[in-house]
């Protein structure tokens, strides 16, 4: 079909377009996305506020118990509320994934488009540690940041931080290198424009599409991570409710409570899948030839 | 002897939901030897007629009705399975941009006798002629250049080498699209040359897709001029220079600055736009920037009808045409 | 109102140094349309660049209303911006997808202060007025507009510092065949109206026919031959003229039919390794010995130069 939109002139439009968050939910993966990503955030929240159970109460006459009016998800070993506690995992699971990749797309972000903006030294330097970096393998840098750093959320969102960052800096700095390159740069160089009017004004705009897209798919990425390392026991530390921990748990329980594997590891499906399925929405609704 | 005759082609594009008319009744015949240039702006539909001729139209586009005839062979009708087999044996095609048509990590003699395997010749056979498809095409050392990659050679030898490609199967037909637009005037002069010196050798109907009036001046022998998905006007070439009856092909054709004129004038200009195809007007598309138009005009489209050696969409003869003084409109 | 003497810029690149202009010199009276003519590689495009500072000259010298391009910083390079602006080719490509028409004019007089506030609207309604658009076009992105319509707004843009030269870099190749025939109107009103110089850059010899007082011949980084329009076009000089005057297919069967066509062979050397001597010469129909060793120089004949051992 692009061949032919080229072919056939588009008909002229005076209004703008749609917004952003119209054009995403258009897109059938963007809205699925949306709906699961946004069922897991009212989950979060509703867990801030204690709905019903403590996740942390401990039960010693109702371990293992199954889903049930009082318990909708079942108990855990301890006699757990399983709804409460995966609610809080979520919240924790968010929050770890929000802040590293927030840190990740700032630092990321405006190396990738300094570097890519300026050339030269700062571009090369920039170059050779995003090199670096990426010749670790991801979840390995990761295990190894929190190994080092100890444990803690915060630490664990610092050590996929430091991983991701260099995605975000060839992410940024891919477009900016096309965009300084197009004409109507060249054409605001030869119009007396400055460096920062050229930067601010008409790269970055024309940067911020991909990294948005990326930013979704590094919030799936990051979750996944921060339950890994929590599975691994390098995460979220007990008594916390952690997904990553809840699944490691219910290891050894789950032929005879299967609602102890199941309802965490379906929250960071859902997670991961939302967000790849928003990152989705996001790339078809900033994708220019399709509006 | 028609080797191609197009008949009353309709070609449709899916678009936000709704079928948008390309090509509108399309109807031509290219004979054995003859190159007959096809030209129109963009938007005219003249690539969706080439396309539609090849089968390889985009997703989303189809031929609704009308037929295709190669040989008397009705492309249209055939499966999927069938159209493969005629490609390139039958209908061949060459593009404006040489290096997309060309695998960049394929050699350039791979590539040729890549095409000649999908039809069955193989091994010493297919290696003999690919050399002898390279050799043909002008190029110096044909094993040389076989052994090459397309990104080291020029872009006049990549489109030799799409040309040998195109050829090496003796296709009847040869579709070019705009294969010269991309190059160099005096490499552009050398491709004219060895396409017109190949279609004498192998009785080929070439149909030379094209926005240069010049080059269809150079190569031609006849022309279909395009316009809102119809054939406008249709003639011999020196006809339809020397006394255009469409208004369209006139207008284009007073645009284009004469290279003998010796007082520089502002240039005839043809004002306004193509209509939207999504909203074809009801009349003669072309009768919103008509200098000529007549009441009826708006009201009926007009079929095509021989007059003055041209077959011409248009109802209103030229000799009408200076009732209205200006031949166009003057610019401001 | 421009002077250029010698001017070279080379590229460095892993092939060796590319001589994009190597030694070119030519002057452009003020009100005076100069045709810059050749073929991929010619260094043309090269020289536009540097006429507007986009790129910075490696030799030579080259100065626009006065101000000496090559060494332009701070207030001079802010009076040369004023003084030349550059068209491109590609209206599609040179205007910022993401701002409205109203948006790209209102910057570049906002930058150069030439309006302010209230009457920054006023002076777009008038910039687009000049190039012939209607007022409403403000309000739309480029992909709205038509390929001859936003060639109007690139035009516009250009003449929004109120410069005395634009640089015309093949305006109207990527036009419909129909709408180009507007854009050259314009651009020739324009010049009268405004009193412009133009220097016009392109492989289309009927275009620059049609708009220039005089015209340049350019081959691999040097000019072969210049002279006025109807000279250079129609009774070209040197074997290059010639050759590309036979090998431009002209929109008339009778003219093309009663032509000879010398095919001019081979194609443009590569600009990194440029042949010896006349660098014409493995193409040249008329070469000779001389022309393998020694380079011609461009010298005057009457009120034309050409760069050539045998005309």
């Amino acid at each position: 079909m692009t061949r032919a939109a080229t072919l056939v002139a588009p008909a002229p439009r005076t209004a703008g377009q749609p917004s952003l968050p119209r054009r995403i939910v258009a897109d059938r993966n963007g809205l699925i996305g949306v709906v699961l990503v946004g069922l897991l955030v009212v989950v979060a929240v509703v867990s801030l506020v204690h709905l019903g159970q403590d996740p942390l109460a401990q039960n010693r006459t109702g371990q293992l118990a199954g889903p049930s009016g009082a318990h909708w998800l079942g108990t855990d070993q301890f006699g757990r509320d399983i709804a409460a506690r995966v609610a809080a995992g979520v919240f924790a699971s968010l929050r770890v994934a929000l802040v590293s990749v927030g840190m990740a797309t700032i630092v990321g972000g405006l190396l990738g488009v300094l570097s890519g903006f300026a050339g030269g030294v700062l571009d090369a330097v920039v170059g050779r540690c995003t090199d670096v970096l990426f010749a670790f393998p991801a979840t390995l840098l990761a295990l190894a940041l929190v190994a080092a750093l100890g444990h803690g959320w915060f630490n664990t969102a610092i050590a996929i931080a430091v991983v991701y960052t260099p995605i975000f800096v060839r992410v940024a700095r891919g477009p900016v290198l096309t965009v300084r390159e197009s004409e109507y740069v060249k054409a605001g160089r030869v119009l007396g424009f400055s460096r920062s009017r050229l930067l601010f004004r008409h790269v970055l705009p024309n940067v911020g599409a991909p990294i948005a897209v990326q930013v979704a798919l590094a919030l799936s990425w990051a979750i996944l991570t921060e339950a890994g390392l929590s599975f691994l026991g390098l995460g979220t530390q007990p008594p916390s409710p952690s997904l990553g921990l809840m699944v490691s748990d219910a290891r050894n329980f789950f032929p005879d409570a299967w609602w102890t594997l199941l309802f965490p590891a379906l929250a960071v499906v859902v997670a991961v899948v939302g967000l790849n399925m928003v990152g989705d929405g996001l790339r078809n609704a900033l994708d220019p030839r399709r509006s | 002897m028609t080797v191609l005759r197009i008949e009353d082609l309709h070609t449709v594009v899916r678009s936000r939901g709704r079928d948008l008319p390309v090509v509108r009744g399309v109807s031509l015949d290219v004979d054995a030897g003859e190159i007959v240039g096809l030209v129109g702006e963009s938007g005219s539909g003249k690539s969706f007629t080439a396309l539609s001729v090849l089968g390889l139209l985009p997703e989303g586009a189809r031929v609704t009705s009308g037929r295709i005839l190669v040989d008397g062979e009705d492309l249209v009708a055939l499966r999927e399975r069938d159209r493969r087999t005629r490609r390139g044996s039958t209908v061949a095609m060459i593009y404006q941009d040489p290096m997309t048509a060309l695998n960049p990590l394929m050699t350039v003699g791979a590539q040729i006798a890549e095409g000649l395997r999908a039809h069955g010749i193989r091994g010493p056979e297919a290696k003999r002629r690919t050399l002898a498809a390279i050799e043909e095409v002008g190029l110096p050392k044909p094993d040389r250049i076989a052994r090459s990659y397309p990104h080291r050679l020029s872009g006049g030898q990549r489109q030799r080498v799409v040309i040998a490609s195109a050829l090496a199967l003796r296709p009847r037909v040869l579709i070019a699209d705009e294969p010269t637009t991309a190059l160099d005037v005096t490499i552009q002069q050398q491709i004219l040359a060895l396409v017109d010196e190949l279609r004498t050798e192998h009785d080929l109907a070439v149909l030379w897709i094209t926005h240069d009036l010049g080059v269809v001046a150079r190569i031609a022998a006849r022309v279909a001029v395009m316009y809102a998905g119809r054939v406008a006007e249709q003639a011999g070439t020196r006809e339809l220079f020397a006394a255009p009856q469409h208004p369209y092909s006139a207008a284009l054709l007073a645009s284009i600055p004469s290279p003998t004129d010796t007082e520089r004038g502002p240039l005839p200009q043809i004002g306004g736009a193509p209509p939207d195809l999504a909203a074809l007007p009801a009349g003669c598309p072309f009768e919103p920037r008509c200098a000529y138009r007549e009441d009826r005009c708006a009201t009926g489209e007009p079929e095509p009808v021989h007059r003055g050696g041209s077959d011409t969409a248009c109802f209103v003869p030229r000799e009408r045409w200076g009732v209205r003084g200006d031949a166009m409109e003057e610019p401001a | 109102m421009i002077e250029v003497t010698d001017l070279v810029r080379h590229y460095r690149t892993g092939d060796g140094v590319v001589r994009a202009v190597d030694g070119v010199t030519f002057s452009v009276a003020e009100g005076e349309t100069l045709g810059l003519v050749g073929e991929s590689g010619c260094g043309k495009s090269t020289t536009a660049k540097l006429l507007v500072a986009l790129e910075r000259a490696d030799g030579g010298a080259l100065s626009v209303g006065g101000i000496d391009v090559r060494t332009a910083r701070g207030p001079h390079l802010r009076q040369l911006r004023r003084t030349i602006q550059l068209v491109f080719q590609d209206p599609y490509a040179s205007l910022n997808p993401r701002r409205r028409i109203a948006a790209t004019l209102a910057e570049v007089l906002t930058v150069h202060r030439l309006a302010r506030g209230g009457t920054v609207a006023g002076r777009v309604a008038d910039l687009l007025d000049m190039v012939g658009l209607p007022g409403s076009v403000a309000d739309r992105y480029p992909h709205q507009l038509s390929g001859g319509q936003r060639q109007r707004v690139g035009i516009a843009r250009a003449l929004a510092v109120e410069p005395r030269v634009l640089v015309l870099d093949e305006p109207v190749s990527a036009l419909d065949v129909s709408v180009r025939a507007e854009v050259m109107n314009l651009l020739a009103s324009l010049r009268a109206s405004l009193g412009l110089t133009y220097v016009f850059i392109s492989h289309d010899l009927g275009m620059v026919r049609h708009l220039c007082d005089r015209i340049a011949v350019m081959y691999l980084g040097k000019i072969v031959e210049t002279g006025g329009w109807r000279d250079v076009s129609d009774e070209p000089l040197h074997p290059y003229t010639r050759s590309l005057h036979d090998a431009v297919p002209v929109a008339d069967p009778a003219v093309e039919s009663g032509r000879a066509h010398r095919t001019l062979r081979g194609e443009v050397p590569d600009p990194a390794a440029p042949p010896s001597g006349c660098r014409f010469h493995p193409r040249c129909p008329i070469a000779e010995d001389a022309c393998r060793t020694d380079e011609p120089v461009l010298t005057v004949r009457g009120d034309r130069a050409v760069a050539c051992h045998l005309v």
